[in-house]
């Protein structure tokens, strides 16, 4: 135990620069992802073929596709249609895009079980679409969105992880990188664990706190 | 003020209402009674265009409603509803109801409104539950704070669709009430109703509707003490004694 210390007080900073990283690419792709899947459920929601058809077809072809071949993608074959990213870019997008369909689904879901007779009574007061879903439909359907919004963070959180194999030195590459150079596999990936552990569990807290204040709110 | 013009509306094969003709004058109560099932709803609801209808024709004031038109939310804020199940905004308390529509669909000033806005909850006897949210108010109280959420947008007229029938016995009263003091303030008013009492007392006319079509119309107290059709009589019967 006291030598696991010793080698964790040690490996640690290295790993935090790491974590610092997967914060951020965490962050960056949940804001990508939330606003992209905002927009394809109100595509999906509208009414309006030509905008929920595509944007169906879209949310079926990246659901289809691997993470890791959506991140390769984006990546290596970028490039060849003159589009340069960077590492760092090329996985948020990736990820961003990815989660943004799951997260689109989970948006509908929350917008179509709002009762209906609250869109009537919105209607019936003269409001149009945009108005009624920014003061009625959207604040009532963040609490029925929250529990399955906080399960695809965590989700992103932990498929951040992937953006390892485009060289993005987040949590995990920083943990391979050490492990390798130091033959410590137990200490090096135990300590990986554990600062997921130490993202996730506080976002669980908080997502929970949320839930409880929104239901209290009415 | 409201006419419709030969109305037939259908829900695919099945036709609900079949060719309505009837004329509502400005400050008219007029009641639609009629068994379940007989369009009455479907009716008040293309009023203010929630349901497209096909054929014929439905006017306000001469402008004609069209659901699938861009001017069918100007419409809505000139005709307010009542719903059965008040449909309040359950994330908004009673006075935020209110304000909703003339703050951010007609855009007036905030404190003018909420100075109407309370005033309209003082009118409908809930002074004291302007902070209350609709979960915790008794149906009654909703239903009223639903009658002040229409009444905030100036309306010409004001739909009902069964008002009371989500309601405790109890509490019919207190909705009636304040249905009736619109009614003596010459509001123009179309109910949906099974309250045959209240279209008794308080409408002008009377239309009973049975099978899409309109059996009979006339003047309430004239219809419901005297119906002439046969199949008015025996529906009037059946609601005045259930047993």
């Amino acid at each position: 135990m006291t030598k696991f210390i010793a080698h964790a007080t040690e490996y640690l900073p290295l790993l935090l620069q790491g974590v610092w990283l997967t914060v951020l690419i965490t962050l960056l792709a949940l804001c990508l992802a939330t606003a992209l899947g905002l927009v394809w459920a109100l595509f999906r929601t509208s009414g309006i073929r030509c905008l929920a058809v595509p944007t169906r077809l879209l949310v079926d072809f990246v659901r289809g596709i691997p993470l890791l071949v959506v991140l390769f993608y984006i990546y290596f074959v970028a490039p060849e249609i003159g589009i340069n990213l960077t590492a760092l870019q090329a996985g948020t997008i990736g990820l961003g895009l990815a989660h943004s369909c799951y997260l689109g689904e989970t948006f509908r879901a929350g917008i179509e079980a709002v009762d209906k007779g609250q869109v009537e009574a919105a209607k019936s007061i003269g409001m149009k679409r945009p108005l009624m879903m920014r003061r009625v439909v959207l604040p009532q359907a963040v609490k029925i969105i929250l529990p399955p919004y906080a399960n695809n963070m965590i989700m992103l959180l932990k498929d951040s992880s992937l953006v390892s194999v485009i060289s993005v030195q987040e949590l995990t590459m920083q943990g391979k990188m050490l492990a390798s150079s130091t033959f410590d596999n137990m200490t090096v990936f135990t300590l990986v664990a554990l600062l997921y552990l130490c993202l996730t569990v506080p976002l669980n807290l908080f997502m929970r706190r949320a839930e409880s204040y929104l239901g209290a709110a009415g | 003020m409201i006419t419709f013009d030969n109305v037939h509306k259908s829900f695919g094969a099945h036709e609900v209402l079949k060719g309505i003709n009837a004329e509502i004058a400005k400050g008219q109560v007029v009641c639609l009674i009629g068994p379940s099932g007989s369009g009455k709803s479907t009716l008040l609801r293309c009023v203010n265009g929630l349901e497209t209808y096909q054929r014929g024709r439905i006017s306000i004031d001469g402008t004609v409603v069209d659901a699938a038109s861009p001017q069918v939310h100007a419409i809505c804020t000139r005709v307010s509803m009542v719903f059965q199940r008040f449909n309040l905004f359950p994330h908004r308390t009673a006075l935020e109801n209110v304000m909703e529509g003339p703050l951010y669909v007609l855009k007036e000033n905030r404190n003018q409104v909420r100075e109407r806005a309370t005033a309209l909850l003082n009118r409908v006897g809930l002074a004291d539950k302007t902070n209350a949210y609709p979960a915790s108010l008794s149906g009654g109280q909703q239903q009223r704070v639903a009658i002040a959420r229409a009444l905030a947008m100036r309306p010409q007229a004001i739909l009902f669709d069964e008002p009371t029938s989500a309601l405790d016995p109890e509490t019919v009263g207190e909705v009636l009430q304040v249905m009736r003091a619109l009614a003596d303030e010459n509001m123009t008013m179309l109910v949906v109703t099974h309250e045959i009492q209240f279209a008794r007392e308080v409408s002008d006319s009377v239309l009973f509707l049975d099978g899409g079509r309109i059996v009979e119309q006339g003047p309430a107290k004239e219809l419901l003490r005297h119906p002439k059709h046969e199949r008015t009589r025996d529906f009037l019967h059946r609601v005045m004694h259930p047993v």
